[in-house]
């Protein structure tokens, strides 16, 4: 149960982390300088940082000793950060009159964090200052790298067993320890992050992108966010070599971690003859959706069969990924494409991309069982019951999966399906079509962040505060959620 | 468990194996997208016969 010291161990983290995020705000007002922005803009960011910086010292100091990090704290502070941090990071956004209001800078600090990309503002972006846009996308790469890291460091820190937190630690790196420490692990993740930072900026500066942009869509695609510099995103190029590029930074970002070290290490073989699990699912899916997606454009709006083939790829490659970007000249997706194509598109996101990575969804891992065990129970029918046949799968190493594994993912699936109606359900409270409803609800839970035509600033509050709300859920998979609030009940003292 | 000394040659050996690996990844990846635009290349000129 809940009790005021244990807010002090959580308060004491999270006031850490706002230490942390006031001296991120520096490098934009820094990029500023460069760029020449309004002093205005300068002034919010550092006055903003010192602010930030303020509380989260007090915090930190006036707390003084706690115990240690027990799970429920883990739990608490993974909760905790994403709003709490994107409260602090919206004030930039706000002050510098990029958003017209509280709700939409909050809405757009939200997307950012946690990597979703939907944007009530996204209209105006190209107006921005240099260091408003900086900011967008650090808060992406950001949230990104945060959701891996803390997940490692805090849950490892929690004094429990692994069992214990597997609905919770089902995205993160429990059973991904790339070294034997935490801290190994944790430090091999940043130094593969940066990397891919530095080598996707590369690659799209050498596909034709100005420096700026080149380094601001490293950033955002790597952590599968979608923010652009651009209103109409990659749409604005009007290039295919930029499109190949940004193909390959969604990739990247969305493939799980441990992949990463493994082919970075020198086992190819975990890519070679599609042998991991989620390789080959997330393969097949992107075959089957490209191929539909393809056959629909080309009888059912007037494009031609090239574009149409370079469209539904770019867009099934963004759904999966739960990047966002698109190459549709229009911005909302629902005027230029038809509703299978669209419905394809959400439940791409809704299967999203590998465990371990910073795409959102169910993850190709569950999807791929979710097939395997549907096979094994025909097998487990058909099959004499003295028969005993095994239920593995091949990641990095053999896997065998459990009973106790499947009824995790099985929960985990409800959970998120049943959050999905109940946002599709509140956003068609306010006068939205069921089509558009469920589309904006499952792009903001997946954190997929294409529009739909929406999430504007004309939008009820009710909206933005419910999308808000699938960003936050969806970003943490939900159940910590749920564990959170239940932590506070007497039953679990 | 006390760290291994620095080494040059150690240090290059892991930068090479860092590119290679890299570029294996990167190999992949353009294989994908290779073979799914040309899967659904086939697939949407085979509809467009029949359809």
């Amino acid at each position: 149960m809940f009790r005021l010291r244990d807010f002090k161990i959580v308060f004491k983290d999270l006031s850490l982390l706002l230490m942390l995020i006031a001296v991120a705000m520096l490098l934009p007002a820094l990029v500023g300088l460069f760029y020449a922005d309004s002093q205005d803009a300068l002034d919010d960011f550092l006055v903003t940082a010192a602010i930030t910086g303020a509380i989260g010292a007090a915090g930190y100091f006036l707390i003084g000793r706690t115990q240690e990090m027990a799970l429920k704290h883990a739990i608490a502070l993974i909760v905790l950060f994403w709003p709490i941090a994107a409260f602090f990071s919206s004030f930039p956004i706000l002050t510098t009159g990029a958003a017209p209001s509280f709700t939409d800078a909050y809405f757009e600090s939200m997307s950012g964090w946690t990597t979703t990309g939907l944007s009530t503002i996204s209209g105006n972006v190209e107006s921005f200052p240099h260091s408003v846009n900086l900011w967008r996308g650090m808060l992406q790469f950001m949230g990104g790298i945060g959701v891996i890291l803390i997940s490692i460091i805090v849950l490892a820190q929690a004094r429990t067993g692994s069992e214990s937190i597997s609905l919770v630690a089902s995205e993160f790196a429990i059973g991904e320890r790339i070294r034997p420490s935490i801290w190994g692990t944790a430090k091999i993740l940043m130094t593969l992050l940066i990397f891919f930072l530095i080598v996707c900026s590369i690659i799209l500066l050498i596909a034709g992108m100005d420096p700026f942009d080149a380094l601001f869509h490293a950033m955002t695609g790597l952590a599968t966010g979608g923010f652009s510099t651009y209103s109409h995103s990659i749409a604005h190029f009007q290039s295919g070599t930029i499109e190949i590029a940004t193909v390959i930074v969604m990739m990247i970002g969305a493939t799980n971690i441990a992949i990463h070290f493994a082919v970075l290490s020198g086992n190819y073989r975990e890519l070679l003859f599609f042998r991991n699990i989620e390789v080959r699912s997330f393969v097949a899916f992107l075959l089957i959706f490209s191929a539909a997606g393809a056959v629909w454009l080309t009888s059912l709006t007037s494009l031609g069969s090239m574009e149409a083939i370079n469209e539904s790829f770019y867009h099934i490659v963004s759904a999966m990924t739960t990047t966002g970007w698109t190459v549709a000249s229009g911005g909302d997706l629902s005027a230029s494409y038809p509703a299978v194509f669209l419905l394809t598109l959400a439940v791409c996101a809704i299967m999203g991309g590998h465990s371990v990575s910073t795409a959102g969804g169910i993850r190709q891992i569950r999807v791929a069982l979710i097939i395997k065990s549907v096979w094994w129970h025909i097998k487990k029918t058909l099959l004499p019951s003295t028969v005993v046949f095994p239920r593995s799968y091949h990641h990095i190493v053999k896997k065998t999966v459990t009973d106790s594994r499947m009824t995790d993912i099985y929960v985990f699936v409800s959970i998120y399906l049943l959050m999905l109606l109940i946002s599709t359900i509140v956003v068609m409270a306010h006068g939205y079509p069921l089509e558009k409803s469920f589309l904006e609800s499952s792009s903001s839970l997946t954190s997929l962040g294409m529009g739909f035509g929406i999430a504007s600033t004309a939008a009820a509050e009710g909206v933005k505060a419910m999308l808000i709300i699938d960003m936050w859920v969806g970003r943490i998979e939900i159940v910590p959620v749920l564990l959170f609030f239940a932590s506070f009940s007497r039953r679990f003292k | 468990m006390p760290r291994e000394p620095y080494s040059p040659r150690a240090f290059v050996g892991k930068i090479l194996s860092l590119t290679s690996g890299f570029f294996f990844e990167l190999g992949f990846i353009l294989f994908v997208i290779l073979l799914v635009l040309g899967i659904t290349s086939v697939v949407t000129f085979v509809m467009s016969l029949v359809g």
